[in-house]
């Protein structure tokens, strides 16, 4: 099995941070240097990285300026602040929190985020293992937007237990996650995909081509609510209709009230991402939402670092 | 537009026909924002029924097909109009995608009207699938696996279009 590029998307290279531009795929696989926080901050805001890489890219930039900064706890919330700014619909603050428990002052962050992320890479192996117990034997699986290599894991999940699969993968516009990103990891790794214009998942579900649908998300509360791409709601919606299962992976739940998150709207001109040959789009009055709320009562279980709960209050129609 | 402004929406999903646009018309000077989705994968959004509105002097919101279940969340769209291909006997063949709006408008109660839209051939459209966007490869050759083929959507339900 090769090394997928997606599992790890952020990387620490000496004095450097090298970032996958994921802006860029499938086409060309080029890594973005950064030297320093503003550096970190475009990759942000300029979508250069997201989910995981996010995460990666926090931790890597606190690693970065650990020599500017005696105090590592101050170190830790300044860059959460600037990162929040930038990208206001995921909580780096958890993240800063996270760090401070770990910080020992005999252990330098390097080996701290290390140990970090080789547990949390374990955990997203077992995790993706306990998921696929619970799939059925002939699994045919929705997702969307993408979810940084863990599908492939769950590929492995599911083939170790003799059960066969295939993943249709929504679109995900305006960037094109699902199209760009996940068709093409999964296919490099052997898996078998059918990509569909996000529209079409009431077709594909309602003709029974899908029997469960598997989702990422970028936040989640303790009651059990996400934020994830815009379009996962939808899914929710419509898999509650149709009686398909939705599973959603989370990490690091907390207490947090779903409806007071600002759901972050993005330029509207961004929407016309990839489309540089429409006439005259400046012109066109458009909205950028990112992502959209799944109420928990529409997920079926959630796949956490831990455990997988399953909800026995899910909402059928 | 930023989401707080919109107050009250009519979502429209299809090829506008003349009539259609006259009825946008009358919805738009009662103060409905008009949502003009993307329609992929032809873009029809960003096409003709751009051009249609546009040509009546209308204002419209466009957005991609995904964020309208969000839209759907807060309660901004207040009504679905389907402008369907063909009547049959037992409901309306639609355009692609318009099972996805109708099944969220009836999930959230939303007031769903049928009309007949324009016929035209998808078959000219440069993008048939999902692959491609506006004529663009959206794949390295060879990384592409299946592509689900959309057609036309049966929606069995009595509207009163």
């Amino acid at each position: 099995m090769f090394n997928p590029p997606l599992l790890f998307p952020v990387r620490m290279q000496d004095k450097k941070i090298l970032v996958l531009d994921e802006t860029l795929l499938p086409w060309e696989e080029k890594y973005l240097e950064v030297l320093n926080l503003e550096d970190a901050l475009f990759c942000l805001r300029e979508m250069k990285t997201r989910a995981f890489g996010q995460v990666l890219l926090y931790f890597y930039t606190c690693q970065l300026l650990e020599e500017e900064y005696q105090d590592k706890s101050t170190l830790a919330d300044l860059v959460a602040k600037k990162f929040k700014a930038t990208r206001p619909t995921f909580d780096f603050f958890s993240l800063s929190s996270l760090l401070k428990k770990s910080l020992r002052e005999d252990k330098p962050l390097s080996e701290i985020i290390a140990t970090f992320l080789d547990g949390f890479d374990k955990a997203r192996r077992r995790r993706c293992a306990a998921l696929a117990e619970v799939l059925p034997q002939q699994s045919s699986i929705l997702t969307i937007c993408n979810i940084n290599g863990e599908l492939i894991y769950l590929a492995e999940a599911l083939r170790n237990l003799g059960k066969e699969y295939r993943f249709y993968v929504s679109e995900t516009r305006p960037y094109l996650q699902g199209a760009r990103l996940t068709t093409w990891e999964l296919q490099r790794a052997g898996v078998n995909t059918v990509l569909i214009c996000d529209n079409q998942a009431a077709k594909v579900m309602a003709e029974k081509k899908v029997n469960a649908v598997v989702c990422g998300a970028d936040r989640a509360n303790l009651q059990g609510d996400i934020i994830n791409k815009v379009g996962t709601y939808a899914l929710s919606c419509l898999a509650g209709i149709y009686n398909i299962p939705v599973y959603a992976f989370v990490q690091y739940p907390y207490d947090f009230s779903i409806e007071k998150v600002g759901i972050e709207e993005r330029p509207p001109q961004e929407v016309f991402m990839f489309l540089e040959n429409i006439p005259d789009k400046e012109n066109i009055e458009a909205i950028y939402l990112s992502f959209d709320i799944v109420p928990q009562e529409l997920i079926s279980g959630w796949v956490g670092l831990e455990e997988l709960r399953l909800n026995d209050k899910r909402k059928w129609k | 537009m930023e989401i707080t402004n919109i107050k009250k929406a009519v979502l429209f999903w299809g090829i506008l026909s003349e009539e259609a646009v006259i009825y946008l018309k009358e919805k738009f000077h009662r103060g409905f924002v008009l949502v003009n989705p993307e329609l992929r994968p032809y873009l029809l959004g960003l096409g003709w029924n751009r051009d249609a509105l546009s040509a009546a002097g209308l204002e419209f919101l466009y957005c991609t097909d995904n964020m309208l279940g969000h839209l759907f969340y807060l309660q901004k769209i207040k009504e679905l109009l389907i402008l369907y291909q063909k009547k049959m006997d037992d409901g309306y063949l639609c355009l692609s995608g318009s099972l996805y709006v109708y099944e969220l408008a009836k999930y959230h109660n939303v007031d769903v009207k049928f009309a007949a839209g324009t016929e035209l051939d998808l078959d000219k459209f440069s993008d048939s699938d999902a692959s491609t966007l506006a004529g663009r490869p959206m794949y390295v050759e060879s990384l592409l696996g299946e592509v689900e083929k959309p057609r036309l959507d049966l929606i069995k339900e009595e509207g009163d279009g």
